[in-house]
């Protein structure tokens, strides 16, 4: 007669009880697997999602600023460190002359008072509507509307009063849109156009700030960005920027970026290698475990066998109780590492101070799956060995031994 | 007496956990000039920790069942009056960069979420072996 499937499920169950301290070891052992897992491919994503932002969102092929500013730009767009420099705007027709070179745009860099808006100081951005081609097609994807004067676009990491406003240098501004995140340093900027730019550069003026110098939002630009042809090398158009204009930086984003991204690849193919280190000695740990148990529990199988139960009625009983060890502890080890990964996510980004961006759902739903399959069959496969073996034992000899 | 010291370990843990976190552990921001939302939070949160503290205690000195499923239904409030503080009552700072809002946050609903579901769990279970218990000396009391 067939035995009902709930009844295996039943006796597994009583056997992983009746030794709760072996069990609880098992499960906290593939429990850690589940969390190295789920964890580490969501870091890693997050990390690799970051650094893909970042490149997208950098928009301009060569960023011009004044010498010795480079380490500066690179602050501000890395790492949302708000700062501020200029030079001559009459730099930028000069820049545009170059050989290689397709578009320009130049932009206004201030920074906004700590107790102004933010509690700490943000990096505000003047941008050119006219010729910008960096930050409206970005804005384009929250806001379908034209930038007017007065408007503020903000970046995903600033929050607005609750009327939708930001205060700068004592006057309110309405916030049009905030953009999406980038994991940039730019997510912590505030956006704006030339006119807007003006009225705050007074604004400062009047408030008494004199941080501004002599510079002027209309003869002066912080950086020209360039856009060039497809044909030509960036630094060869770099070469002959330097060769129009002089006292000047120009910074290759390509280039900035490929250092992190060199770092970060490494990072993360630790990580990975690290899981799987894990997984597979999680393997060698479980089946070390099973061979110990399962050969404690000989002459138990071997009653079973007496009692009518058959060699596949074993296997099957040694495999669900290995299943039951690794659902648990997948289930568990996940849930701790979701725990930790979401809600810290902008933490863990910050200490890091790498391009960190949460995956998407369906991403998230994938190495989700994932992690719950190599946590599901690290059990099963390490006990199925064993399972065959004790199945194929004579059970008058096992009986019999010892006596 | 076991599962009663477990679980009163178990909330003099969090307890001390909650209350001193946002203090010593995970503290939130440093008070500069002027005293921000998130230090009131981390006031508030050692008062609900300490209490969650002594619910601990009580549950493991007090043997009654059905002392212990009060006690427990106690800390499932605690433990959402502990979630509301940082989260709607008072709050953390706005700036999306702040300590508070990066690490003591999310540890304070962690923690409160932890204390939540672990009353629950426990006193579910509290109510089960009540409601056993009863049956048991029924039978006991019939012929």
């Amino acid at each position: 007669m067939k035995q009902p499937s709930f009844f295996l499920m039943r006796m597994s169950v009583c056997n992983l009880k009746r030794k709760i301290f072996r069990t609880v070891c098992l499960i906290f052992l593939v429990a850690v697997l589940g969390f190295t897992l789920f964890g580490g491919f969501i870091l890693t994503s997050s990390l690799k999602n970051g650094m893909a932002s970042m490149k997208n969102r950098l928009g301009a092929d060569l960023m011009v600023v004044p010498k010795g500013y480079e380490k500066k730009t690179e602050g501000i767009l890395l790492k949302g460190d708000p700062n501020y420099f200029y030079f001559n705007q009459s730099l930028v027709p000069k820049i545009a002359q170059a050989e290689g070179v397709l578009q320009v745009t130049g932009q206004f860099f201030l920074t906004s008072l700590s107790e102004d808006c933010c509690t700490v100081a943000v990096q505000l951005i003047g941008f050119n509507p006219d010729t910008d081609f960096v930050i409206q097609p970005w804005i384009s994807k929250t806001y379908s509307g034209f930038v007017e004067d007065g408007q503020l676009i903000i970046g995903s990491d600033i929050t607005p009063e609750k009327d939708n406003t930001l205060i700068l240098f004592g006057k309110s501004y309405p916030v049009a849109a905030q953009l999406e995140k980038t994991a940039t340093g730019l997510d912590y900027a505030v956006f704006m156009n030339m006119n807007t730019m003006q009225r705050l550069f007074f604004d400062a003026k009047k408030a008494g700030i004199n941080f501004l110098a002599e510079q002027d939002p209309q003869k002066s630009v912080s950086t020209v960005l360039v856009k060039i042809d497809k044909n030509y090398d960036p630094k060869v158009v770099a070469q002959n920027i330097y060769s129009f204009v002089s006292d000047i930086e120009v910074i290759i984003p390509k280039i900035m970026l490929n250092s992190i991204s060199n770092n970060l690849e490494s990072l993360v193919v630790y990580i990975r290698i690290l899981a799987f280190l894990l997984w597979f000695l999680s393997i060698v740990i479980l089946t070390i475990l099973f061979s110990v148990t399962i050969h404690e529990r000989k002459k138990e199988f071997a009653l079973l066998r007496v009692l009518g139960a058959t060699r596949k009625k074993l296997i099957r009983i040694i495999l669900t109780e290995s299943l039951y060890v690794s659902l648990l502890g997948g289930i568990f080890g996940i849930i701790l590492a979701s725990m930790i990964v979401f809600p810290f996510s902008a933490y863990i980004g910050d200490r890091l101070q790498l391009p960190y961006l949460q995956p998407q759902l369906d991403v998230i739903t994938d190495y989700l799956i994932l992690s719950l399959f190599f946590t599901f069959i690290t059990g099963p496969l390490s006990s199925v060995a064993f399972a065959l073996k004790i199945s194929r034992a004579e059970t008058y000899i096992t009986m019999r031994k010892g006596e | 007496m076991k599962n009663r010291l477990i679980s009163g370990i178990f909330f003099i843990i969090l307890g001390l956990l909650i209350g001193l976190g946002p203090i010593i552990l995970f503290p939130v921001c440093r008070v500069h000039t002027t005293i921000m939302k998130c230090f009131w939070t981390a006031r508030t949160e050692l008062g609900i920790g300490i209490l969650t503290g002594i619910f601990g205690i009580f549950l493991i000195i007090f043997p009654s069942v059905q002392l212990r499923i009060g006690l427990s239904i106690s800390l499932v409030l605690n433990g959402i009056l502990g979630l509301l503080v940082p989260d709607i009552l008072i709050g953390v700072c706005d700036g999306k960069h702040m300590s508070c809002r990066l690490l003591t946050l999310p540890a304070l609903n962690i923690l409160n979420m932890a204390v939540i579901i672990a009353a629950a769990v426990n006193g579910l279970s509290l109510y089960q072996t009540d409601k056993r218990n009863k049956e048991m000396k029924k039978r006991q009391v019939e012929p």
